[in-house]
């Protein structure tokens, strides 16, 4: 304990007497315990804003569309009518709500204000199956619905847009070429995993929409909810047989409408942002490694610049391990004060991170004590090299170096 | 003082030390046998290269010889592993060097308790040890001076407190006033004559300062790795 109290108050000492060079070699470490602690930082931010929106986006949901494929490669084909709603509701087991829907881009115009918004054709049942409800006004009646009253509720972005301060609810908008009366104000969500404002929105009778805006009796989206989260696979699977059958889809017949599980997109963009952060986090350790790499470097000039005190502290009873542990607690010291170092560097990088991207800061306690323990590690491994040259050396050789 | 003859510490037969190999071989020692009596006053002289140095280095266990058999206390040093003979080194032997090989960043006393540090002895006691050595080489009040705020005479006596702070059996000294000059190295040489008489220490030192070997008990004089002849010194008048 005396030999391992006295290498570090002489470790301390050296440092003091180089301090500059100390500081320049945990540079290296603190870089890279830094960079590795704001990654992971960041990464697991995201991760954790993933799983937030996750938990809030609805139900146990299954949404079907005609075509397959995304965006510009998605194909054309016939839509749903109201009765594919209705048959999935009375033969699929555990399909609780479906909300036949019909989603038009549309522009909205209230006073001198517009805005291009996209509304949904849709019965109440959707509100229940997305887990949203009005903050304000209420839902259309089941009169409303029927009749297609020109009725609407609308998301808090385009109220925003066209209304501001003003009171939206009782106003008279126009939608498209006809005009509807605002009954209520969807309670704000914010944007999705995906980046999509979800309050970017309106809602108004499947009825209305169809008879007004379309034109036409055609459904081009089914939501739906099951009752719980194992029946998914079974429901997703069913539904698929089902709607195959109705469209007259044969044994070798590819599908033409697709059947998205929103939880299982979320999971996967949630599994890229993990292994992401893993990559970032390796990308960053590799930083420590230089660092270390740094330390051997320096402790190695310093075993050559030392040699012959090394070679005096042997003759005056020092053994292999005396010198061996002077230079490992010197090369420890280094890099645990950069890890230190790192720590508040990368905790600071994170959080000003998750602020700049928007994302939870999280702080992963096992990766920053790690990255400490790791930095000193990386120190006495490093330091290993050259405190064994040291501790190796004849001592008459070092007695005789200048 | 003269040892008894038949208490020999060092019994050294045989003894070879050779450097490189083929025609670029050097044989600093030759085979040399030589027993040192129990605290004696020793010089070792011989010009450049005659193997004087090498023998204390040997003696030292800083060098380890090629052949033949150096025994300290009884104990065969030949063959010893690394370990062994540094743990030999710090229990039985203190070194003065011609340089000082002081640290000079440390104190005085710093430096004095240096040997005790790697014995694991406690503070206190460590301290009150190193002050006692500087008192016996007069520099109890320079303590706290760093080497170069001491001149070179003062920085020999440190190194010496250092060397006997442990209270060695054998002293070895290689060329201590090499670097001195001569006020100051008469001064060192009454130090370590009086350490060799007051405490019995054994001291084996090397000089090539004839008038230095008055304070010496005996000389073995070196020639191309052997030894020739010891001389035994006559009481200085």
């Amino acid at each position: 304990m005396n030999v391992l109290t006295n290498a570090l108050a002489i470790a301390a000492s050296e440092l003091r007497r180089n301090l500059g060079r100390a500081l320049l070699t945990a540079l290296g470490v603190l870089i890279g315990v830094g960079a590795v602690i704001t990654m992971v930082g960041i990464g697991e931010g995201a991760t954790a804003s993933i799983e937030e929106d996750l938990s809030s986006i609805g139900r146990n949901m299954l949404i079907l569309n005609p075509g397959t494929g995304r965006g510009q490669l998605r194909t054309q084909a016939p839509p749903f009518d109201l009765r594919d709603a209705d048959a999935i509701a009375a033969r699929v087991p555990y399909v609780e709500l479906t909300a036949p829907t019909t989603t038009v881009p549309v522009l909205a115009a209230y006073g001198g204000e517009e805005v291009l918004t996209k509304v949904y054709g849709a019965p109440n049942a959707w509100f229940a199956i997305m887990d949203r409800d009005v903050a304000q006004g209420r839902l259309p009646t089941e009169a409303e619905q029927r009749s297609g009253a020109g009725v609407c509720v609308i998301g808090e972005t385009v109220r925003q847009s066209l209304f501001g301060g003003e009171n939206a609810v009782g106003a008279r908008i126009r939608v498209a070429d006809t005009s509807c009366q605002v009954i209520g104000v969807i309670a704000a969500k914010g944007a999705n995993t995906m980046g999509i404002d979800e309050d970017d929105v309106m809602v108004a009778p499947l009825t209305t929409v169809q008879r007004r805006i379309v034109g036409s009796t055609d459904v081009t989206g089914i939501f739906l909810s099951v009752d719980a989260p194992e029946h998914i696979e079974e429901a997703k699977a069913q539904t698929l047989a089902l709607m195959r059958e109705r469209r007259h889809i044969g044994p070798r017949g590819s599908d033409d409408f697709s059947i998205t599980d929103t939880r299982e997109v979320a999971t996967m963009v949630s599994g890229i942002t993990s292994l992401l952060t893993a990559f970032l986090g390796a990308v960053a350790g590799v930083s420590l490694l230089v660092g270390g790499i740094g330390i051997m470097n320096i402790m190695l000039v310093s075993v050559t610049e030392r040699t012959r005190e090394i070679g005096i502290r042997m003759s005056v009873g020092a053994l292999e391990g005396d010198v061996l542990t002077q230079f490992l607690v010197e090369a420890g010291l280094i890099s645990t004060l950069g890890g230190i170092a790192g720590v508040a560097t990368g905790l600071l990088g994170g959080f000003v991170g998750a602020r700049a991207l928007g994302v939870i800061f999280t702080v992963n306690a096992p990766v920053t004590l790690g990255a400490v323990a790791f930095s000193a590690l990386v120190g006495v491994v490093f330091g290993f090299y050259p405190a064994r040259r040291a501790a190796h050396m004849e001592p008459i050789d070092a007695l005789r170096h200048h | 003082m003269i040892g008894r003859e038949d208490d020999v510490v060092i019994r050294i037969r045989g003894l070879r030390r050779v450097y490189g190999r083929g025609d670029a071989e050097v044989r600093a020692l030759d085979g040399v046998d030589l027993d040192i009596p129990r605290g004696i006053f020793l010089t070792l002289m011989g010009p450049s290269g005659s193997g004087k140095s090498t023998l204390l280095n040997a003696i030292g266990l800083l060098d380890v010889p090629t052949a033949g058999s150096l025994a300290i206390e009884g104990r065969e040093m030949v063959g010893l592993s690394r370990r062994e003979r540094a743990l030999a080194r710090r229990e039985r032997l203190g070194f003065v060097f011609q340089g000082f090989n002081l640290l000079m960043r440390s104190t005085a006393l710093q430096n004095v308790e240096l040997p005790l540090v790697y014995r694991g002895v406690g503070r206190a006691e460590r301290r009150r040890r190193s002050l006692e050595a500087l008192a016996a080489v007069g520099l109890a009040d320079r303590a706290d001076h760093l080497p170069n705020e001491l001149s070179g005479g003062q920085q020999q006596r440190v190194a010496i407190a250092r060397a006997i702070v442990g209270e060695p059996e054998i002293l070895l000294a290689d060329e201590p006033t090499g670097n001195l000059d001569t006020v100051m190295s008469h001064e060192v040489m009454q130090l370590l004559r009086r350490l060799n008489s007051e405490r019995g220490i054994t001291v084996v030192m090397v000089s090539h300062e004839p008038e230095m070997t008055v304070y010496t008990d005996r000389i073995a004089h070196f020639r191309d790795g052997r030894l020739e002849n010891i001389e035994t010194v006559k009481e200085a008048a």
